[in-house]
Parts: structure tokens; C-alpha cells; sequence
């Protein structure tokens, strides 16, 4: 009860001109951090922190929590457009968004990402306003066995990526954890496999390879595929899903959600792999599996739930414990520094208007962001209607500027187009660029965990925790899954047929 | 046209090098870590502050990676007129000292020093090993196999760790996380026993307690809490500092200049309030109290980077190894590839080519991790064991493809490309605008390659061509430029 009477007061404080208009332009800046490729979620928010400093505390957070909320959706936008992530976590909208966009049926994909993304976000908050306190410390279980757990789990998931062809999409894989470890060895400060190169100490940067693997590969290789005379795009059609429409997938959806708000609670997990281990779950669990990655609208709502269903779950570490669980939460936690809040239980004691107030506003975010999502989707079909001649270089041209801006560095702009030709000469030749994103992903997180753990005990370790084991079971059988669910069709249609009719 | 540009660009440099009033152009400051993070802040509010008493724009530019290496390369690379002021702090030190990147300590001047922030061991409140005296007796019964938790080895906190064993007679595990956040989770979740940082890692965490402050006498904010000293510890200055430097030999002025305006920040009441608040001490240490401070955390970090093992006496030179491995590697596959194709030319496609690259360029990346050190900390499993793993399941997958290549009877038609051609063309043009961009600039470029690359996918529609061509510039000058404060390239005419 105490909650909600906070919460009511919360949002009361909310509702006048100023706040309300903090929370919209954040919302609109979000979406637009996301829509841009190369401008991650934490970079809008750390952009923002200097035009806070003039703001009441409670003012400024509502602004940086309202672009964090939206920007994980904005990403999803220019994934499902133009194949282009626009942020790491949107990967996993590319996988049916797009194809629904080559359909024709834009419209559809963009109106599922943003109702799902709505319903994921309104999740993740009524999670983090009622259960953040016992779910912050189930998060701090989380040592680094589990973790490498968690990793290992991940990478099963290349099974269901991999339509077929598991070899390709394991060796796939594998090139993206190899290249992974380029770079500072970050037990010894060893360089490995950097070849002289200064700027490959940190490895190769995340969004740069992102923007590479999947918008410049999907352009050189469909300017490689189709004639120029055959080049037009069959009719684009605005229309939304209908509200049946969702209302079928609604068990996708919920679960989507709330796996992303699980698996954003625990930190250093982040957005991307909740979508990632969302969507595989939504197909694990779907009727028709077969029609995922061929624009399943299930997969498009499962991505866009857990990536804005992850926001409210980062939050919780980060309120709770000061535990900032994503890289735009590190920024969070500066800015609220900033502003005199130290994050921490006695945060909701002394400053509980405070906290109410950021709990409130992100509740009427999404609505907002539900708002001028549908709003903006129709600018966003108009603007894929353009002739592709002049769309490709455009995109091009985006990618280059995109990857400039993660670092302001020419390095990343030429690693984009390396990783572009890598992707361009990878789906050339069937092998899916998806692992190798999630390698690199994964790598990192793999690798750290699996030495820390070393480094604390021996190798038994990783079986003798019980939550380490368990995700090491469900990594087994997720990778077998394929084989298993065919085993128990098979025996599912063995009894049926038993059964006299 | 222009050369009437560059002419006026000429003249307007020769101006600005005869007017000599600095600052008559921006100052930047550079950062090297993210932004958000604690040097990144400081370095906003200084400046943020600092526009009270300087007429002169003050912008900060985070050039990130290779732990200051980067950022250090940047300020380096420009003039040392001191219009790029460097954002220091103590972990330069063993970046410097560990990566073998060319540059020194001494490249720098250090302008002045502001923050400094005590180092102090933290525990977890509920469990059984809390105070110093604890740490100390269960570090004995454990005999080094008591858990420090704290970022990166050989950082500031991981030396202050090996300080502290050498000081307290005990050995422990240095556990390295990617940054402190994730070793005080760690923490908080009781993996691990002590953790190394500063004051303010306890604030707004009350699970945690400070067991031991690195000071001459208790923190004002931890009065309870006891200092190394107390206890009969020498440890009492070590802190980590953070502060501001220039290119060496920048112009007198300048540094008269900036040394005055970061004089009146450390004082100003604002910026008092805003280190106090990090828990941190606010101070103004000069130039010459500075340098001797860089100078004797830089011996210290020596003595204890080579007591752990991590800077080695002798290193080990492998680039020529290397590149003749690369040159072996290559000549074998070219080999290959022309056997292929004079005695198995039905064979010489992808599926085959393929797999044999991967499988070849795996053996010459394993010839790399045979020089990849063991060292005393990797233990188990050093910077070569996942690189390999990962080299053993390439080379078994792409053995496994060659053969299921071979069994194949019948092979899946590819796709058509019919437009091969132009796709390669457009990657070019995109290479060569990437290349131009360092030349005439990020708007011009731009402009020509989006005008370049319509024309080349056979649009001729010219007005729209050129419409998008515009639009899209300029969108970018403000969206990018105006809004997000990109730096962009303006090549030879910045």
C-alpha cells in the first residue's frame, strides 16, 4: 500500500506543463538517439547530462530516464526499415522485422515493435516498482560461474539462428568470438592479435561491426542481387497490425516481456541478450517455428518487448544497489551523482518523491512513446518508399557517420566497412552474420567469467553452484533442443496414430 | 573558387598566429573514458564552472580506448599551442607503463592537480571477515587464497592492493573485473573478501563498510572508520588523482593562462561542493607539486608492476615472427589454391576455397598464441587458452565442412549475381569516400558520394540526385553536428 500511495504522489508531481513536456522532448530524443545507428542508448543520455545541471534533480532524471526508455525502441525502427540496428539490442528485430519490410508490410512490423515494445516497458516498470528489492539481490547471486553460464547458454542459441545449416552458422560463430579476443587480454594486459595496431587495443568496436555485418552486407549484396531494371519495390503498405492481430501473439509478448525484465535485472547481461534469448524462446515455444526468420510477427514482438522490457529491469541494480546494469545506467548513475542522489535504499527514504517521480514518468514515457511511435511510423514508411538508388548510398553514407560518432575515430568507420565486406562475403556464401554477432557479443562475457572463475576456485566450480548448474542443463538442452522436439513429435504422432479413430 | 578559399584560410591562420591572444579559438579538453564516468564528469563540471571567469569556449571530446592511450596519442598529435588540454589521472601511469605505445609520462606537462581521492579497502558488512584485522587473520589461514576484487590488472587499485599485502605481510587472489562496478556487485553478492577503491564506492551502499583509509588522519565523512596508520600501517598517501595536462613545450602563455583559470575553479564554491560530494578531497597542487607526484607514483608503479609479474624485465620480440608466418601461411594457401585448380578444377569453388582459408589462417593465428605469455597471474588459463579453443573449433568445423563439401553430390544453385559489377563499385566508391573524408572534409565528401553513388545504381534523375544529396548533408551538419556535438572531419580546411 505504501507503494502505491508513493506511486500516486509520484505521479501527481508529474502532472503540469513543465514535467510532462521534459518527459516528451526525452521521449523524442530517444527515439531519434535510437533511430541513428552509432548513437547507443548510454551516449544519448550521457549527451544530456550537461543541459540537466540547470534542473531540479527530479526534472533532469525524468528527461535521461524518458530517452534511456525510448531509445532501446528507436533502435528497432531502422532495424526493421533498412536492416540497420540503430542500437545493439535491435539486432534481433532485423531477423523478422526486415523481412516483413520486403514484403511490403513495413507497417505491420513497426506497428508490432512499438505496441510490443509499449506493453515490454510497461512491464519492466510495474516490475521494478514492486519487486526491485528482492530481485536486486537475487541479481547479486549472480558470481562469475553463472555468468559463464549465462554466456555459454547464450551461445546455444546460434541453434535456432542457424536455419539449417549448423555447421555454417557454427563456424559463424566462432569468427565472432575469434574476433572477439583482438585486443588488450584484460587478465594481463597482453596484446593479442592487434598486429601493431593502436586503436585494435580495445578490439574491434561493437557498433561499428554491428553496422557492418547486417546494413552494409544487406545493401552490397541486394544491389548484387536484383537488376536494376527489376529494382522496384513492390507496393509498400502502411497498415498496422490490428489490435486481434496482437491480441494473438499476447502470450508471446507477455513472456518476451518478461524475460527481458529478468535478464535486464541482472548486470552486465544487458538488452542485447535478453532480446536475443527472448526471441529464442518465442520460437522454442511457437506453433510454427518454421516461419520465424521468414517475418514472423512473433519475433518482432518478442525482440521489441524484452529490449524495452530490459530499461525498467536495469533500473533495478541501479536504484537499489548502485549497481548500474547496462552502459547507459553507468551514465545514469553519474548523472545522479551529479545531481546530489546517491543511489541505494536510503535513496527511498529520504528521496522517495524523488525516486516515485523517475518511477511515474516512465509509465507516461511509454505512453508517449507508444504515441509518437505510430505517429512516426508512417515517416519512417514514406521514407523507405524512396527509390532504392537513392536510399542505398544514404545508408551508407549514415553508417559512415554513425560509426564515426561511437568514438569519433576514422578507425571505426573503416572497421565498418570491413565488417560490411566480411558480412557482404559471409551471406554471399550462406553462412548466417547473426553468430558472428553474437560471438562477439558473448565472447567477452565467456571468456572473463569462465578465467575469474578459475581464478576463485578449480574447474568444478561451474557444477557445484546450483544456478550455474541449472543454466548449464538448460544450455544442453537448448542446444539440442532441434533434436529433442523432433524426437518428441515424432513420438507425439507414433502415439497418435495409435489412438483408433 | 578554390583557391580564393584557401587563400582567405591562409590569411586567417597568419592572423591568428601574429594575434597571439590566447585563447582566441576553443578550448578542448580531451577525456579518455566514456562518458559518465567519474573523469568525464569532472572534467564537465570543471569546465562548466570554468566559463565564469573565461570568455573562450571550453568543450570536452571523449577519445576513448586502449585505457588512455588514444587520448593520449590525440593531444600529442596537435600543436602544443594549448588549445587541447589532456584529462590525467593516476591509471595513466600503468597504461603508460604497460602497453608499450612509444609514450612517456614526460610528453606531458602537468597543469595542476585537483581531486584526489584516497584509496581505501572495503568489505562487506555481513560477512565474517569485515575489519583489518580480520582481513589479516583470514588472509593467513587462507594462505593467498583470500579474494581481492577491484577493475584491470595493474590499475591504480590493483597496485594499491599488492602495496597493501607487501605493508600487511599477507598474500591474496587479485580477482580484475572490466570496471569497479562490477567487482563492488561482486562484492555486495559476498564473492569475493575486499575490495579496493575509494570513499565514495560505500556511499548509498550501507551493506558495505570501509575496513582500512589510506590517509594521515579519518575521513571527515568516515569518522568512524580507522585509517592503515591506526593500525600501525605506514600506508598513508596513497590516493588517486585526477588532473589536467598539456603537450610538453606549450607556449608560456597558454599555461600561465589555463594554470590561472583551473586556479580560480579550485576555488570556486561550487566546484568545492561538487568533490566533497564524491567523497573526494578538493586541492590545487601546481605544476612543480605535481610533476614530483607523477614522478613518484611512476617509480612506485615500476617496483610493484614488476614484483607482481606483470612487467617483465626482458620482453620478448615476435613482429618478425610473425610476419614470416603470415608470408608462410599465404604462400601455402596460394599453393593450394593453384593445385585446386590444375588438378581438381571441379572443386575450385567457395565450398572449398573457403573452409581452406579459414582453416589455414586458424593454423597461422595458433602460431601467434605460442608467443602469448603464461605469466604468473593467468594460472590456469592465460590469455591463450579461449583464443585457441576457439582456433580448435574453427579448424574442426571447417574440416568437417570440406569433407560434407566433398560427399555433396548434387550442390545448391547460388543465387544469381547479376549485378556483381555494381555492387563492387559501390563498395569502392564507399572506400574511396572514406579515404576523401580525411582530405576535403565530412560535408563535401559526403555530398560527393551520395551524388556518386545515385549516378552509379543508374538513377538519372539529376534534381533529385542532387536534392538528396544536399539534404542529407545538411541534415547531418545539424543533427549530428548542431544537436549531438559530433566533432566531425573538416580535413585540410580545419
Amino acid at each position: 500500500m505504501d507503494i502505491l500511495h508513493h506511486l500516486l504522489s509520484g505521479f501527481s508531481s508529474l502532472f503540469a506543463w513543465v514535467p510532462l513536456l521534459i518527459i516528451l522532448a526525452g521521449v523524442m530524443m530517444g527515439i531519434l538517439v535510437g533511430v541513428l545507428p552509432g548513437l547507443s542508448p548510454a551516449m544519448g543520455v550521457a549527451l544530456l547530462v550537461p543541459f540537466s545541471y540547470g534542473m531540479s534533480p527530479l526534472n533532469a532524471m525524468i528527461l535521461l530516464v524518458a530517452l534511456y526508455s525510448a531509445a532501446n525502441y528507436g533502435g528497432t525502427i531502422t532495424a526493421i526499415a533498412i536492416n540497420t540496428p540503430g542500437t545493439p539490442s535491435a539486432i534481433v528485430s532485423t531477423f523478422d522485422g526486415y523481412p516483413l519490410t520486403k514484403q511490403g508490410e513495413p507497417g505491420r512490423a513497426l506497428g508490432a515493435s512499438v505496441m510490443s515494445s509499449t506493453i515490454g516497458g510497461l512491464t519492466g516498470t510495474l516490475v521494478l516498482v514492486f519487486f526491485s528489492v528482492p530481485l536486486a539481490k537475487a541479481a547479486l547471486s549472480f558470481g562469475p560461474p553463472e555468468y559463464f553460464a549465462l554466456a555459454i547458454f547464450g551461445l546455444t542459441i546460434i541453434s535456432s539462428l542457424s536455419r539449417g545449416n549448423y555447421i555454417k552458422a557454427f563456424i559463424a560463430t566462432l569468427i565472432g568470438l575469434l574476433l572477439n579476443t583482438v585486443g588488450m587480454d584484460p587478465f594481463t594486459g597482453y596484446l593479442r592479435f592487434t598486429f601493431g595496431v593502436t586503436e585494435l587495443a580495445d578490439g574491434f568496436g561493437f557498433i561499428p561491426a554491428l553496422i557492418g555485418l547486417f546494413a552494409l552486407s544487406e545493401i552490397f549484396l541486394s544491389i548484387e542481387r536484383t537488376q536494376t531494371a527489376r529494382r522496384i519495390v513492390h507496393k509498400i503498405s502502411g497498415k498496422m497490425p490490428s489490435l486481434k492481430e496482437m491480441f494473438r501473439i499476447k502470450r508471446v509478448i507477455l513472456q518476451s516481456s518478461a524475460l527481458g525484465t529478468l535478464i535486464g535485472v541482472i548486470p552486465g547481461a544487458g538488452a542485447t541478450i535478453a532480446a536475443f534469448i527472448a526471441y529464442n524462446e518465442a520460437k522454442r515455444t511457437s506453433k510454427h517455428p518454421e516461419k520465424f526468420g521468414q517475418g514472423a510477427l512473433e519475433g518482432v514482438a518478442a525482440s521489441g518487448a524484452a529490449t524495452s522490457g530490459s530499461v525498467g529491469g536495469a533500473l533495478v541494480p541501479l536504484l537499489t544497489l548502485g549497481i548500474p546494469g547496462s552502459a547507459a545506467t553507468a551514465v545514469l548513475i553519474g548523472a545522479l551523482m551529479l545531481h546530489g542522489l546517491t543511489p541505494g535504499p536510503e535513496l527511498f527514504k529520504d528521496k522517495a518523491t524523488i525516486v516515485y517521480g523517475i518511477f511515474a514518468s516512465l509509465f507516461i514515457a511509454y505512453f508517449f512513446m507508444l504515441f509518437l511511435g505510430i505517429l512516426g511510423n508512417q515517416i519512417w514508411i514514406k521514407i523507405i518508399s524512396a527509390p532504392k538508388a537513392l536510399l542505398h548510398p544514404s545508408i551508407l553514407a549514415i553508417a559512415v557517420i554513425g560509426s564515426y560518432a561511437v568514438g569519433n575515430s576514422m578507425f571505426d568507420v573503416w572497421s565498418c566497412l570491413g565488417f560490411g565486406v566480411l558480412g557482404w562475403l559471409l551471406r554471399r556464401y550462406d553462412f548466417p552474420t547473426a553468430p558472428v554477432i553474437l560471438g562477439l557479443i558473448l565472447g567477452f562475457l565467456a571468456e572473463t567469467n569462465f578465467r575469474r572463475a578459475l581464478l576463485m576456485g578449480d574447474g568444478t566450480i561451474f557444477f557445484t553452484r546450483p544456478v550455474s548448474l541449472a543454466m548449464i542443463i538448460l544450455a544442453i538442452v537448448s542446444l539440442f533442443w532441434p533434436i529433442i522436439s523432433e524426437f518428441l513429435k515424432k513420438n507425439h504422432t507414433h502415439l497418435d496414430n495409435k489412438i483408433p479413430k | 573558387m578554390f583557391s580564393r578559399v584557401s587563400y582567405i584560410l591562409l590569411f586567417l591562420i597568419a592572423a591568428s598566429t601574429l594575434a597571439a591572444n590566447y585563447p582566441d579559438k576553443p578550448i578542448t579538453f580531451i577525456v579518455h573514458s566514456k562518458p559518465g564516468s567519474a573523469i568525464d564528469i569532472t572534467t564537465r563540471r570543471l569546465t562548466q564552472i570554468a566559463s565564469k571567469y573565461t570568455d573562450a569556449t571550453l568543450l570536452v571530446e571523449n577519445k576513448t580506448g586502449a585505457s588512455g592511450i588514444v587520448a593520449m596519442r590525440e593531444v600529442l598529435s596537435k600543436k602544443a599551442d594549448g588549445y587541447t588540454v589532456l584529462a590525467v589521472t593516476k591509471s595513466f601511469i600503468s597504461t603508460v607503463l604497460m602497453t608499450k605505445s612509444g609514450i612517456h609520462m614526460d610528453d606531458f606537462y602537468f597543469l595542476a592537480c585537483l581531486v584526489i581521492d584516497p584509496e581505501v579497502l572495503i568489505t562487506n558488512r555481513k560477512a565474517p571477515v569485515r575489519t583489518l584485522e580480520q582481513i589479516i587473520r583470514d588472509a593467513k589461514e587462507k594462505q593467498g587464497k583470500q579474494k581481492w576484487l577491484g577493475p584491470l590488472v595493474g590499475g591504480v587499485d590493483h597496485l594499491m592492493a599488492l602495496k597493501t599485502w607487501e605493508q600487511l605481510g599477507i598474500r591474496g587472489e587479485w580477482i580484475p573485473f572490466e570496471g569497479g562496478s562490477d567487482a563492488l556487485a561482486a562484492l555486495m553478492g559476498r564473492h569475493g573478501t575486499v575490495y579496493v577503491g575509494n570513499p565514495v564506492d560505500v556511499k548509498g551502499r550501507p551493506d558495505l563498510m570501509i575496513a582500512a583509509v589510506s590517509a594521515e588522519r579519518r575521513l571527515p565523512d568516515f569518522p568512524r572508520n580507522p585509517t592503515f596508520l591506526e593500525k600501525g600501517f605506514g600506508l598513508k598517501h596513497e590516493v588517486l588523482w585526477r588532473g589536467y595536462a598539456l603537450k610538453q613545450g606549450t607556449d608560456p602563455r597558454a599555461v600561465s593562462y589555463l594554470t590561472d583559470l583551473i586556479y580560480k575553479v579550485s576555488r570556486d564554491s561550487s566546484w568545492l561542493q561538487f568533490v566533497r560530494a564524491t567523497s573526494a578531497q578538493p586541492v590545487f597542487l601546481a605544476h612543480e607539486a605535481f610533476s614530483e607526484m607523477v614522478q613518484k607514483d611512476q617509480l612506485d608503479a615500476l617496483k610493484y608492476l614488476r614484483l607482481a609479474g606483470i612487467l617483465a624485465d626482458t620482453t620478448r620480440i615476435h613482429g618478425a615472427n610473425s610476419t614470416r608466418n603470415g608470408f608462410i601461411s599465404l604462400i601455402v594457401f596460394l599453393l593450394l589454391l593453384l593445385t585446386l585448380y590444375l588438378f581438381k578444377r571441379e572443386w575450385f569453388s567457395a565450398d572449398f576455397i573457403i573452409p581452406l582459408f579459414l582453416i589455414i589462417l586458424s593454423f597461422f593465428l595458433y602460431g601467434m598464441t605460442i608467443d602469448f605469455p603464461s605469466g604468473k597471474l593467468s594460472k590456469t588459463a592465460g590469455p591463450a587458452a579461449m583464443p585457441r579453443l576457439w582456433i580448435y573449433g574453427l579448424i574442426i568445423f571447417n574440416v568437417w565442412l570440406l569433407i560434407k563439401n566433398i560427399s555433396l553430390k548434387n550442390r545448391p544453385r547460388k543465387e544469381d549475381s547479376v549485378n556483381k559489377l555494381q555492387a563492387v563499385g559501390l563498395a569502392g566508391l564507399m572506400f574511396a569516400y572514406i579515404i576523401v573524408i580525411q582530405y576535403l572534409g565530412y560535408y563535401i565528401s559526403t555530398f560527393l558520394f551520395l551524388t556518386g553513388g545515385s549516378y552509379l545504381l543508374d538513377y538519372r534523375k539529376t534534381w533529385l540526385i542532387l536534392l538528396n544529396s544536399v539534404g542529407f548533408t545538411v541534415l547531418s551538419y545539424f543533427i549530428f553536428y548542431k544537436i549531438l556535438q559530433v566533432p566531425l572531419p573538416t580535413g585540410l580546411w580545419g
